[in-house]
């Protein structure tokens, strides 16, 4: 089948398809190769033919991405190079564990570690977050539009008729148009909001950057989980810590890890840099404890909290969010009908 | 040797193997949900009546129960692991009828509110415009157009919007459940070639799991993949790891396409319905502006 007329042509045209939408991996296609790179350095089997493997089976930009690192590792390139000179094969964080697992020699772990916490790889967390961002963006879009008709529309006609009829606007209606200002002098926020979103989607560096100060504390519980596999596999702190923030490309999170090294005790130097609360750095230094557990121990709470935080927002956002437009549904149905009211009686 | 001879030859070396595990499976087949009981009841008989035959029959109906008897050596500790792992398997998506349900709600007050709107309130408003002779603006006369065109054709507009609804669930439903497919074809797979079973074997018993037609691994489709086929060519120890791997790959894509049909229905239909009922709301005001307009 590969080797006919057609199947040469629909390889073309896949690959045609691929280069018009090649953007950059999503978290399940980032997720993929991590999953491909660590099983394929366990199994001492190339890492090249399986990422070529998956590109076979894979779908729009991913499948030229992961030829061109398969190429890269052909040629001599290791895998952290590899993902490097491919920018959008992995998400941030994901590079970030592939090169410190390679750095230390524990790709394996390292990526298990990365991918068993990692949140957004959990279906009902994007399913909440989804719908929650689902109805914030039909909620508002509906309201701009139906608004911004009546606005431009139908409040004009009214106050000519008011004006013209020469009776006092009513006060509903003044309040109404204040709001209108006030709500005008604030149009930048979405303004704002609108341009971060153009640059996140057209740009995988742009969308790091828009992101990075959100995800921080997601970034910070992977380290920990990194840290604690270092531990396990009898690797130093401090060296582990070093190396990743080499590997970070968070500067923030690389100058928190930069901190780490120096004279014991190490849970107080984890603490003083903000990585982990006074409790977990207790309990890494009590004698005898187990460093590995405990780190991993911290970053579980740190889950538990974040996922918490998720849960409540996205449970919060629902009703709150009905309310709000409600409440400005309300003024805006006043504003219109008051007048048309007193306008009829005027005219009775 | 043809797929139901692999079956039965796997199935009664497993029968052979594993008759202490019977009691077991029994109570498994208690623990598990009433509705996916009876392929557990039916594997624990006939493993403890040492049938061969109503063993086959049991795996022919559900393959992917036999996998850990099928791929377990004598003596290995962690069976019954990998029977409670089999038997306990978290659901991917929301349910089959999850995403049907809701899109079918979207549709069906989507086009209730239609209808009654175009035949109930429209001709009011209609007959009320009609009496002042004025010229209506331009979404007024589109919404007053759509009432006849509704009453006349809303036979037809029932059937596309129910077929677009079931489009829509089929969409939804169908993409994921060729990850699915996928991913539990690897897994058997995975399995399987752990447990020693020889390749050509393993990729008979992984697609009855899968409920797919025979695979070819020098032509593959799915839901045996190239990535598969690239790990079958190691030995396999290392097969068996990079199955697995893939194997949790495609489930992520499985888990990923069935939440699309959970979250994006509900979005959707505020949308259309919010939109609907502000564009008509909006529509029949204009009129009442411009006849106040020009009374003063």
């Amino acid at each position: 089948m590969r080797d006919t007329i057609l199947g040469r042509a629909l390889g073309a045209i896949r690959r045609a398809w691929r280069r018009a939408w090649a953007t950059a991996a999503t978290r399940v296609e980032s997720a993929a190769v991590l999953r491909l790179v660590a099983a394929s350095i366990t199994a001492g089997v190339p890492v090249a033919t399986m990422l070529d493997a998956w590109a076979e089976d894979g779908r729009g930009g991913q499948g030229t991405r992961l030829e061109r690192a398969a190429g890269l590792l052909r040629r001599g390139a290791t895998v952290s190079e590899a993902v490097a000179r491919v920018p959008g094969l992995v998400q941030e964080d994901h590079a970030v564990a592939l090169a410190f697992g390679e750095r230390i020699g524990l790709v394996g772990p390292v990526v298990r570690a990365t991918l068993a916490g990692d949140e957004l790889l959990d279906p009902t967390a994007r399913r909440e977050l989804r719908a929650v961002g689902g109805y914030l963006a039909v909620v508002v879009v509906s309201l701009c539009v139906i608004s911004g008709f009546l606005a431009i529309r139908t409040l004009p006609q009214f106050l000519k008729i008011i004006d013209d009829m020469g009776t006092s606007r009513p006060w509903i209606l003044v309040s109404w148009l204040s709001f209108m200002e006030v709500l005008g002098g604030w149009l930048w926020v979405p303004a704002c909001l609108a341009g971060m979103v153009a640059v996140g989607a057209c740009s995988a560096t742009g969308r790091s950057l828009v992101t990075r100060p959100f995800s921080r504390p997601r970034r910070v519980t992977a380290a920990l989980d990194a840290l604690a596999v270092a531990q396990a596999g009898g690797l130093p702190m401090d060296e582990a810590a070093v190396v990743l923030a080499e590997c970070q490309g968070d500067p923030v999170l690389a100058a928190m890890l930069a901190r780490v090294p120096g004279p014991e005790p190490r849970g107080g130097r984890l603490c003083a840099a903000g990585l982990v609360d006074a409790t977990q750095g207790a309990a890494l230094d009590a004698p005898a404890a187990d460093a590995s557990a405990v780190l991993h121990a911290a970053a579980a709470a740190r889950r538990f909290q974040s996922n918490r935080r998720r849960l409540v927002l996205c449970r919060m956002l629902g009703p709150v969010m009905a309310l709000a437009v409600g409440v400005f549904v309300l003024f805006q149905a006043l504003a219109v009908f008051v007048p048309l009211v007193e306008i009829i009686h005027a005219l009775s | 040797m043809s797929d139901r001879d692999v079956l039965a030859r796997h199935v009664a070396a497993a029968i052979e193997r594993h008759r202490g595990v019977a009691a077991y499976l029994g109570l498994v087949a208690e623990a598990v949900p009433p509705h996916e009981r009876g392929p557990w009841r039916r594997m624990a008989e006939a493993v403890a009546a040492g049938d061969v035959a109503a063993g086959v029959e049991a795996a022919r109906r559900a393959t992917a129960c036999w996998i850990p008897l099928i791929a377990t050596a004598p003596g290995d500790h962690r069976l019954e692991a990998r029977i409670l792992q089999a038997a306990t398997r978290a659901p991917r998506g929301g349910g089959p009828w999850a995403a049907l349900g809701l899109a079918l709600a979207t549709v069906t007050l989507t086009s209730v509110l239609t209808l009654l709107f175009t035949t109930v309130v429209l001709p009011v408003f209609e007959a009320l415009f009609d009496d002042f002779g004025m010229r209506l603006p331009w979404l007024t006369r589109v919404t007053l157009a759509v009432g006849p065109a509704a009453r006349r054709g809303w036979p037809l507009a029932a059937a596309a919007m129910v077929l677009g609804g079931v489009g829509w669930w089929f969409l939804v439903r169908q993409a994921p459940r060729r990850a699915s497919a996928a991913a539990d074809f690897t897994r058997a797979l995975a399995r399987l070639v752990a447990g020693g079973v020889a390749y050509d074997d393993a990729l008979v018993l992984a697609a009855r799991v899968a409920d797919a037609p025979p695979v070819d691994p020098a032509d593959p489709a799915r839901p045996l993949t190239y990535a598969a086929v690239a790990a079958l060519e190691a030995p396999p120890v290392a097969a068996a790891v990079l199955l697995d791997a893939v194997a949790d790959c495609h489930d992520d894509r499985a888990r990923g396409g069935s939440s699309i049909g959970e979250w994006f229905v509900g979005p959707l239909a505020v949308a259309t319905i919010g939109l609907l009922v502000g564009l008509a709301v909006i529509a029949l005001f204009l009129p009442l502006v411009q006849v106040v307009s020009s009374l003063s």
